[in-house]
């Protein structure tokens, strides 16, 4: 043990621990991410940090956990100034990260995993015994079970993450940084991490916790910082403040969180899904004889845990993935054998749940973004020329009307914020008063602000336009409170179907989404409208 | 909401000067480079690089050299960047540009064709055969995914040699004394411009260059390519046909390179007596990746790469310096284009004082 980690083993519970000052970091494509950013932590306390996205949380804890080097300002551990030049050094100073996105391999084992870094050796040769020993130390000393032996690859989510935290406090972490832990967890997950973060708490570990779900900020926590636009705006007492205060701060504006919305006026069916079945590249089924049909005017959402067949049914409605099995009809078009253009050709909308990869090209500017789906209709273009005044004007009109924020319309995306990569998506998507639209995680990593936005922007096709709206959403409480029904999905399986939303909450959902419960032939056939 | 960005530079902004910077940089280091390659064969280092630097501009007849090397430069170079920017790493411009030629000196042979139609048939002729080689690997790619840079350089190699079996054979004109094919007919000839050195063939090449621009910058199928070179899962989603557009624009790559080719034997030469690659392919390839793949500054890299190469000629008359000289300062110079993180520490801190700057004055990221 180094005379750090002593420090702060000596350190009385309640003293400052931690201390970041006038932390500035810009990246190289010249986005100010933290800007004097000033963050304090107290040795046995859970300390919220909450922002908008963009507004330099993750960036902060990776300037800690030594990953980007700031450009001005200082870190002070136990009140001396440390220098943490990367990871592994990092953890020497007992500070330790769990990525949002996990860092393990998943063809490693457990044990093989969190000993990556510090791997035990006898000789030259990697001493598995030792490992897994180290494994099960750790585990019984900290209550976390897991099972040293087991394929990573073969882990749930919530496993996954139990092992992570294992690994950094097997690596000597004091100071645990959490990015996002429950963004992937279902609530039942989400209650166990948490008891398991008081107990560590309760042991004397410091941990700061990155949420965007501000009910857990405000479960958990002792404090919150809140940063905004990379900037500390405060940190206060969480007994002083409520959810509503907490938000408020984010975005420097009264919000109204709630959404507002009249009940569904459904028109006729505009999608209409018989017996789909599908299979990924390993020949396993992913979708299991899926039927359902969607209205006019009429959000329909679809709760399932990742990797339960939604990601698949959403690029089976829009030729992303060829149909191998059933039929899709929409506006009583089969759209079996469509194209991807055929299909948006009927006025179909899509929002992928995959931002940086497949719904915005990162390299290319906005205003090529956000003709992508109509740069060859008349409107813009005359015999295969682009009519380059109309192409610039729409840009400006949807870069205002979606308040992006960028320099100009021929800004790249990728110097933009994920929120505002996502309005530019929804600018394109939305803007073509669409018949049908299939979204998936409208709002997923982006601010209160933002998601806001595109959550009204929603609501508004449905009523206005009467658009047809299929919505796939890991936060459940969006998923709720925006959709008028819901389906829900297990192993590929269609095992409920709520005709109002607003009967359901989480925990329900929750039992369906893991399989506990699964409804009767009776009620599910509900989803069927059009025999 | 908009910015004002009139006090501040954008981030691209940056990024383009430093484009810019690396691209001089890299070609001083080059030069040094060569300069020490000339200290050590040379007995007169500094006239022998003083001839390197200034030789072409000594006298109007290499100038004329320049353009005229530069010329199939601009069809090669403008084959490659199309290509490029639809993300295919098709290499064939070299094979096309020589099956090109090839074709070309079959119709141009052949007696009795009407004496207009001879230069339009003879470099339509080239210009298809152009586009089957360098169109074969992208089909290869889309039906079988196979990797691209691997076929398009074996098609080169089966180019080159079918190329040669024609004009060895079939074409070949015995009473010629050397390897070469039957005399071009003289109204194939491509007519001269300005000088008896200069072809017609400059035009056409200035329009190629032209009409590349225009359709990568301001036209639906320039829209499609860009689409799918930068992001081809953007592409599909967003309902354009991938693997449609990389066969077209790289058919259209071989269409241009085969045309050079064409081009270039009938405006130079009164018969076929290439026995090898002619090396335009590659050229062009380097001037693609200098001037990243955008026409507005290929004609720019084309007549570079040409003065290089007519002092590399002059020199070689000169002074005791081997002409290879200069295929080590290109090879450099690209080098330092293609490497990334070539100064990547000095651009960030650059744009990190620019982003300070625009915080100092309140406008918000």
């Amino acid at each position: 043990m180094n005379s750090y980690l002593e420090k702060i083993e000596q350190l009385p519970i309640g003293n400052e621990i931690l201390s970041m000052k006038n932390i500035t970091k810009i990246y190289s494509n010249g986005f100010v991410a933290n800007e004097n950013v000033n963050f304090s932590l107290n040795k046995g306390e859970i300390h919220g940090l909450v922002g908008e996205n963009g507004a330099g949380k993750t960036t902060l804890m990776k300037v800690l956990f030594g990953i980007e080097e700031p450009e001005e300002g200082h870190i002070e551990l136990a009140n001396e100034t440390v220098k943490i030049e990367n990871p592994l050094n990092a953890l020497e100073y007992g500070v330790g990260m769990v990525h949002q996105h996990f860092m393990l391999v998943e063809s490693l084992t457990v044990a093989e995993n969190m000993a990556l870094g510090h791997e035990p050796t006898k000789f030259i040769k990697f001493d598995k015994a030792k490992a897994i020993e180290n494994v099960r130390y750790v585990e019984k000393k900290y209550g976390l079970a897991v099972n040293p032996e087991a394929k990573v690859r073969d882990l749930s989510v919530g496993y996954k993450q139990r092992v992570e935290i294992l690994k950094m406090l097997l690596h000597g972490a004091r100071i645990l940084l959490l990015d996002e832990p429950t963004a992937l967890l279902t609530p039942q997950e989400t209650e166990e991490l948490f008891k398991q973060l008081i107990n560590l708490k309760n042991e004397g570990y410091s941990i700061v916790f990155i949420s965007h779900k501000l009910n857990e900020v405000k479960a958990i926590c002792d404090r919150v910082t809140v940063l905004r636009n990379g900037k500390s705006i405060t940190t206060v007492n969480i007994g002083e403040v409520n959810e509503t205060d907490i938000s408020n701060l984010m975005v420097g504006k009264e919000m109204d969180l709630n959404i507002i919305k009249q009940s569904a006026k459904p028109g006729d069916t505009v999608l209409k899904v018989r017996n789909l079945f599908d299979y990924n590249d390993f020949g396993q089924q992913v979708l299991k004889d899926v039927s359902f049909d969607l209205r006019a005017g009429e959000i329909l959402g679809v709760a399932a845990i990742e990797g339960n067949g939604q990601s698949e049914l959403a690029e089976n409605l829009v030729g992303i993935r060829t149909i191998k099995e059933g039929q899709i009809h929409v506006k009583n078009e089969l759209i079996n054998n469509l194209t991807i253009r055929e299909i948006r050709d009927l006025n179909v909308s899509i929002v992928h749940e995959d931002r940086m990869n497949t719904s915005a090209s990162l390299n290319q500017s906005v205003r090529e973004n956000l003709i992508s789906d109509r740069y060859d209709t008349k409107e813009y273009s005359n015999r295969g020329i682009l009519d380059t005044t109309k192409v610039n004007s729409l840009a400006l009109d949807l870069i205002k009307e979606y308040g992006v924020k960028t320099h100009n319309e021929k800004a790249s995306v990728r110097t933009l914020s994920g929120g505002n990569i996502q309005k530019v998506v929804a600018a394109r998507e939305f803007s073509s008063f669409p018949d049908l639209l299939v979204v998936s995680q409208p709002t997923r990593g982006i601010d209160v602000g933002a998601a806001d936005l595109i959550r009204r922007k929603i609501i508004q096709l449905r009523d206005d336009i009467k658009t047809a709206i299929i919505l796939f959403s890991a936060d459940l409480t969006e998923l709720i409170s925006l959709s008028d029904s819901l389906i829900v999905l297990y192993e590929g399986e269609l095992v409920a179907y709520f005709p109002d939303s607003l009967v359901v909450d989480e925990f329900i959902l929750g039992e369906y989404m893991l399989g506990i419960k699964k409804q009767t032939d009776e009620e599910r056939r509900g989803v069927i409208y059009d025999v | 909401m908009m910015f004002n960005s009139n006090r501040v530079r954008t981030t691209e902004k940056i990024e383009n000067q430093f484009n810019i910077v690396r691209t001089i940089l890299a070609i001083a280091i080059a030069l040094g480079i060569a300069f020490l390659l000339i200290m050590t064969v040379s007995e007169t280092p500094l006239a022998d690089f003083w001839t390197l630097l200034s030789g072409p501009l000594e006298n109007r007849n290499s100038m004329i050299t320049i353009i005229s090397k530069a010329i199939p430069l601009l069809f090669t170079a403008i084959a490659i960047s199309l290509v490029y920017s639809a993300g295919q790493f098709n290499i064939g411009a070299e094979g096309a540009f020589f099956a090109g030629s090839v074709a070309a000196t079959a119709v141009a042979i052949l007696p009795n064709i009407p004496t207009i139609i001879y230069i339009p048939l003879s470099l339509l002729a080239g210009a298809v055969v152009g586009a089957i080689v360098m169109g074969i690997p992208a089909v290869l790619y889309t039906r079988y995914n196979s990797v691209t840079i691997v076929t398009s350089l074996m098609m080169n190699y089966v180019a080159l040699y079918a190329g040669l079996y024609v004009i060895l054979n079939p074409l070949r004109d015995q009473a010629a004394g050397f390897e070469g094919s039957y005399a071009f007919q003289a109204t194939a000839k491509l007519p001269s411009v300005f000088t008896n050195r200069l072809h017609i063939g400059l035009f056409i090449a200035i329009l190629v260059v032209m009409f590349a621009y225009f359709l990568l910058n301001k036209t639906t199928f320039g829209y499609r390519i860009l689409a799918v070179g930068n992001n081809p899962k953007f592409a599909n989603y967003s309902g354009i046909k991938v693997n449609k557009n990389i066969i077209l624009v790289t058919l259209l790559a071989g269409l241009i390179a085969g045309l050079g080719g064409s081009v270039e034997v009938l405006g130079n030469y009164n018969r076929f007596m290439y026995t090898d690659f002619t090396n335009h392919g590659w050229d062009g390839m380097m001037i693609s990746v200098l001037c990243r793949n955008n026409p507005k500054y290929i004609i720019v890299g084309a007549l570079f790469i040409a003065y290089l190469q007519t002092s590399a000629d002059t020199l070689n008359f000169t002074s005791s310096i081997p002409p290879e000289v200069i295929n080590v300062v290109q090879a450099i110079i690209i080098i330092f284009v293609a490497a990334n993180e070539f100064l990547k520490r000095w651009e960030h801190k650059k744009i990190v004082e620019n982003s300070q700057k625009s915080l100092a004055i309140g406008e918000i990221n």
